[in-house]
Order: structure tokens, then sequence, then C-alpha cells
């Protein structure tokens, strides 16, 4: 907690147990969460981190290509936006996402800031605590775990065309027409073969990760 | 979400994973993304399904030349293989032999013998001095008690033979062959044109 601000009131906290469908953070919309967390709800605080977390480490991972820099980066995110919070707070509370992610970008574009990534601060635990609750999705289960889980997906389509159908859709920038064209399959087909797969292999991830 | 939007949204998040879409659309699906967790989570999911097949298509390539060929084929194939490769190696030796053998016949050398052919040595009468151990030598033919011109000479041994038309006699009266690679039994036979002179001489 940094010095001179004020600690959680216990008070909020018996509110939120009591009340759940209406105070509980974790069902505030992002406004309300902005506004208690100005007003030094420390569960709001830990709600927001919770909330945004694990997604912008996963916007941060896509811009920098490095998953330690872009938890330092989540890390600072998070720093910066509560500080602003705690003192200012945002014009626009109802576009809290956008405030988070416009802070996350710039924070990854100028990464010269090394010295806060540095240096972290004690009094922030929270981000870290909460952070750690909910890992990337990529990060739950091993490479070769992934590997397997689609070649068990790729197994399930027994048609090499429909399997032509799942590696140009995922990897290469080709329309769907284009590719319906190239294969001569409707876009029904298409769609059906892409749904399934999907389907697949979520549920097939399941079993490892919950979701 | 109904059917058309579901589609749309995939082509999207197709477009965002790819890097293939305007950065203000990755952008609006990035913040959109923040407040909607099962968006995310198909992003995700998308984004797992996608790099699960960049990885087994890695391994499907790396594998596909052996993983295409049974165990029946592959063994003959790899046996083939083997054979081309001592084939290979074996035409290297052989090659870098005969290159050794052209530099070294082709640079100055000492002590090559020379085998003079007499006239009364020539096969009617005996044969010549062995030349069994020579690897090389030049055989000289002693043709300077005749007034013929020109002679012709044929070289055979058991590599095969040669013949040269028209040699001329040198100051000495000699006729001068080299043989870089002497074989048992060399047979030479010397004739002039007008038919004055006809001997064959033997080494062995």
């Amino acid at each position: 907690m940094p010095p001179g601000r004020a600690g959680p009131e216990p008070g909020i906290a018996v509110l939120m147990r009591d009340d759940p469908e209406t105070n509980s953070a974790a069902v505030l919309r992002p406004a309300d969460l902005a506004t208690r967390i100005a007003a030094g709800d420390a569960m709001a605080e830990v709600e927001l981190v919770r909330r945004y977390s694990t997604k912008i480490e996963f916007i941060l991972r896509r811009r920098c290509r490095d998953a330690s820099m872009a938890a330092d980066l989540r890390q600072e995110t998070f720093i910066v936006v509560l500080q602003r919070l705690r003192e200012r707070g945002i014009d626009d509370p109802e576009r809290l996402a956008a405030f988070i992610y416009q802070t996350a970008i710039n924070l990854a574009i100028g990464e010269a800031r090394t010295y806060h990534r540095r240096n972290t601060h004690p009094d922030w635990d929270v981000i870290a605590s909460a952070a750690d609750q909910q890992p990337l999705l990529s990060d739950q289960i091993e490479q070769e775990e992934r590997a397997e889980l689609i070649r068990n997906t790729l197994k399930a389509l027994r048609q090499p065309r429909d399997r032509q159908i799942l590696r140009r859709f995922y990897l290469t920038e080709e329309p769907k027409e284009s590719i319906c064209a190239a294969l001569e399959v409707s876009a029904e087909h298409f769609d059906r073969v892409i749904f399934r797969a999907r389907a697949r292999f979520r549920k097939l991830l399941e079993k490892h990760v919950e979701l | 979400m109904n059917q058309h939007d579901d589609q749309r949204q995939q082509e999207r998040i197709q477009r965002y994973l790819l890097s293939a879409g305007e950065s203000a659309d990755s952008e609006r699906l990035e913040i959109e993304m923040l407040d909607d967790d099962e968006l995310f989570a198909q992003v995700q999911i998308d984004d797992m399904i996608r790099e699960g097949l960049v990885t087994t298509k890695i391994e499907s390539t790396a594998g596909s030349i052996w993983g295409m060929l049974g165990v029946p084929t592959r063994w003959p194939l790899q046996a083939v293989i083997g054979l081309f490769t001592l084939a290979v190696v074996a035409m290297g030796i052989r090659m870098h032999t005969l290159t050794q053998q052209i530099d070294r016949l082709s640079g100055p050398q000492v002590q090559v013998p020379v085998i003079t052919l007499m006239e009364q040595r020539a096969l009617a009468d005996s044969a010549q001095p062995a030349a069994a151990d020579l690897q090389q030598a030049i055989l000289e033919v002693d043709v300077s008690a005749y007034m013929t011109q020109s002679f012709d000479v044929t070289l055979q041994d058991s590599a095969g033979s040669n013949t040269w038309h028209g040699l001329k006699a040198d100051q000495r009266g000699y006729l001068t062959v080299f043989v870089p690679a002497l074989h048992e039994d060399v047979e030479l036979q010397v004739s002039s044109a007008d038919g004055s002179f006809n001997k064959t001489y033997r080494l062995n």
C-alpha cells in the first residue's frame, strides 16, 4: 500500500458479502469499479487486476513477443492504472478497459522505462497475487500437450480436404471464399468444419484447463 | 449471436491473430476483449489452434519423406542411398589419384629410364631387357642406318595400342616414345613408309 493512502475499509467488504447481487466486485460494471477504486476500495482493486490482468498480458505478449517482458509491462500497467484511479480517477470511467489498454500500449511502445520495471514496488503485491490466479490458457498447458490436442482435433476431421480447410483458414490470410473455391466446398461446409474443429479443440482443452 | 455474426466474429479473430487486418480493427477487438470473457476465450483458443497447426505442420514436413514410406520400402531405399554414398566416395578417391598422376606427369621428372631398342635386338633375334619393374620409360629406336625420312610406330600392350604415323628420327637417328605407364609385354612395331624397315621389339 502506498504511503498516505487509506487502507481497505472493512465495512465495504462486509457490504459486498451481504449483497452479492448488487455490490460484489465480481459483477461491478467497469465504471463502478473505477469509482470504488477512487474511493479506496481494495477489493475493487483486486477485482480490476483479476478481470483485466490476463487479457492485458495476452495483448502485450502479442505486441512484444517476449513473455517475461510482457509480464513486466503488465505489472507496470496496473501500477500506473491503479495509481491514476486512486489519485485522480479517469475522465470517462465507462471506458475503463480502453484506458487500461491504452496505458499498456503506451508502456509497450515506450519500453525504455526499464527503471520502473526493474524496481518492483513491495506495496503492489495486489497485482502479482491477483494475476497469478489466472495465467494465460497457453501457459496452463505444455506445448507438447497443445500439439497433441491439435493432432487429436485433426484426427477427428477424417477428410483430408477438411484438414486443408482448417490449415488454410488458420495459417493463411486467404479469404473464406477463395478457400471454398479452391477446395470446391460450400460456405456451409466450410463453416461446419471450422465450427466442429473449434468445438472439439475446446472440449479437449477443457479436460486440461478451466475455461 | 446468430450464425452470421459468429462467422464474422471468427473471421475478425483470424485477421487479428494473423495480424492481417487494419490496426484500428485490432485495437477495437483487443479493447472489446477486455470486457468480454467469452471473446477472450475464443481468441485464446483460436490462437492455440493456430499455433498447434504450425507445430504439427513443421512436424509433418520434417517427417513427410520417411513418413510416407512404409518400413518395407524404407530399408531398400536406405541401402541404395548407402551404396550411392560409397560409390561417390570411391569416385572421389579415384579422381584424387588421377589428379595426382596428371600432376606428376605434367611436371618435370628426373631419373626416367631410357630403353634403347637396337636393331639387332629386334624380335627376330631376342626380347629386350625386362621392363616389368618400370612404371614409365622412354623407348628409343635406332633407325640411323636408314635413309627413310618417315616411320610409323605402333605401341601395343595390355592396355591397348597406339599408332603414330610419319615420325621423323632425331639428329642422332633415333625415334623416341615416352610411355607413362609401362605394362608388361610391351610390343613396339616400327616400319618405314617405303617398307625398307619393319621391326618388332618386345619388352617383358
